[in-house]
């Protein structure tokens, strides 16, 4: 009699624990790249090379250098929520980069998602997961490329991608630190630090 | 040797109790469309402009070919259709897989539709409760968005929907006969076509340029 009313408790804890039980321990942009630069601008074989980033947790805003006052149009590709949208246009904002409808300059930014752990792999880490009532917590990555392309005139004046990689912890391990660690708040991080890096690389003055 | 031999045969057949439903559940998925479909007209070929494309957000392989169905569908309409390369200029078109909360943050999708989360994890206990019988029911939705752009200048932006129903498991093999497999892919050529001739009727791609017509919202 016991096991079938355990069963039945599972079946109700599961998923209601499992939409709240959801974390982020840890996230960070994986790389960057700057390419388009023009010929003045940096050493070309420097141009493909993938360079460390700025380390998370520092403040970027302090690391990156002035800048000049920039009038573009910007067009985000991708970021399907909106307080994303506004907090990047936000922190372009900071950095000197205003948005105006009628400036002949583009800045497109377009995120991509790539492709998370091998599908095999997700499968058997659910079913331990059901099977175990939450016990072993779920993975799953959320790997993003963040690609900025600032156009002048037809041709890309100075474009940089990053990639971004969030882990999301599902389980009741995470349970306690979901206020905390809340994934969506990370991704938003994640996007602001790579906007840091496109404003290091193609806007600051020299 | 010979209990050796039993527990190996025990073990197998264990083994085959839980997999082989596992390996059906995964390999019979059967797909039906949902809801009503406008289909397109055919479009002269090779009456517009020399246009450049890009794929955006088509993420893994499988969605790749689709993204080139998409792009084969297109490309007969167009004088010349080749990929984009650093610069905007003349015609271009973004065709745009829009982001799916279902399909990887799980925080976005509990925060954003809790009604299909709830649904789908409820669905998974069910199918994996009654060993692979429930069926195990998904909806496939595909935003695809077209953004023509002429010289940096963002003219249209066209939104097409594609959706469908998945259904696996073992009851799922029933329903096999009625299963439209090939389905995902003919919806995609569909809006395509779809979308060459929606930007036909607006007079977009133009060899003389973008004319000042604004271009009609359609569902």
């Amino acid at each position: 009699m016991r096991v079938p009313r355990l069963v039945g408790l599972l079946f109700l804890l599961v998923p209601v624990l499992s939409g709240i039980s959801c974390a982020s321990f840890s996230g960070s942009m994986t790389g960057s790249t700057t390419r388009g630069l023009s010929a003045g601008d940096r050493v070309p074989g420097q141009a493909d090379a993938v360079a460390p980033t700025s380390q998370p947790g520092v403040d970027p805003g302090a690391a990156v250098p002035q800048t000049h006052t920039l009038r573009v149009r910007i067009h985000v590709e991708g970021v399907d929520r909106s307080e994303d949208v506004t907090a990047i246009l936000n922190r372009l904002a900071t950095h000197g980069a205003l948005e105006d409808p009628t400036a002949p300059g583009l800045l497109t930014i377009t995120v991509e998602e790539l492709p998370s752990t091998p599908g095999g792999l997700r499968f058997l880490n659910l079913v331990a997961t059901a099977v175990s009532g939450l016990v072993i917590p779920f993975y799953n990555q959320v790997n993003r490329s963040v690609e900025f392309r600032l156009y002048e005139g037809a041709s890309v004046r100075c474009g940089t991608i990053g990639r971004t990689r969030n882990h999301e912890v599902i389980g009741l391990v995470s349970l306690p630190a979901m206020p905390f660690l809340w994934p969506l708040a990370k991704q938003s991080g994640l996007y602001l630090q790579s906007v840091d890096d496109f404003v290091h690389r193609c806007l600051a003055r020299p | 040797m010979k209990s050796d031999r039993f527990r190996l045969s025990v073990l197998l057949c264990l083994s085959a109790w839980f997999a082989l439903p596992a390996l059906l559940a995964l390999q019979s998925c059967v797909i039906f469309p949902s809801g009503e479909r406008r289909i397109p007209v055919r479009v002269e070929e090779g009456a517009f402009a020399p246009t450049r494309y890009r794929l955006i957000n088509w993420r893994d392989d499988q969605e790749r070919v689709l993204g080139a169905v998409v792009v084969a569908h297109m490309g007969g309409a167009f004088r010349e259709f080749s990929e984009q390369n650093e610069t905007k200029q003349g015609w271009n078109v973004d065709v745009v897989l829009a982001p799916d909360v279902a399909r990887n943050e799980v925080a976005g999708f509990v925060t954003r539709r809790p009604l299909a989360f709830l649904w789908n994890v409820v669905d998974d206990a069910l199918v994996g409760g009654t060993r692979f019988i429930f069926p195990w029911v998904r909806r496939v939705d595909r935003l695809v968005i077209f953004r023509v752009w002429h010289d940096t200048r963002l003219l249209c932006s066209y939104a097409y929907r594609s959706d469908f129903y998945a259904v696996g498991a073992l009851s799922s093999l029933l329903l096999v006969p009625w299963s439209q497999r090939d389905y995902a892919r003919y919806d995609l050529a569909r809006l395509a076509r779809l979308f060459v001739m929606d930007a036909k009727s607006d007079g977009l791609f133009a060899i003389a340029g973008p004319s000042g017509r604004q271009c009609g919202a359609r569902p």
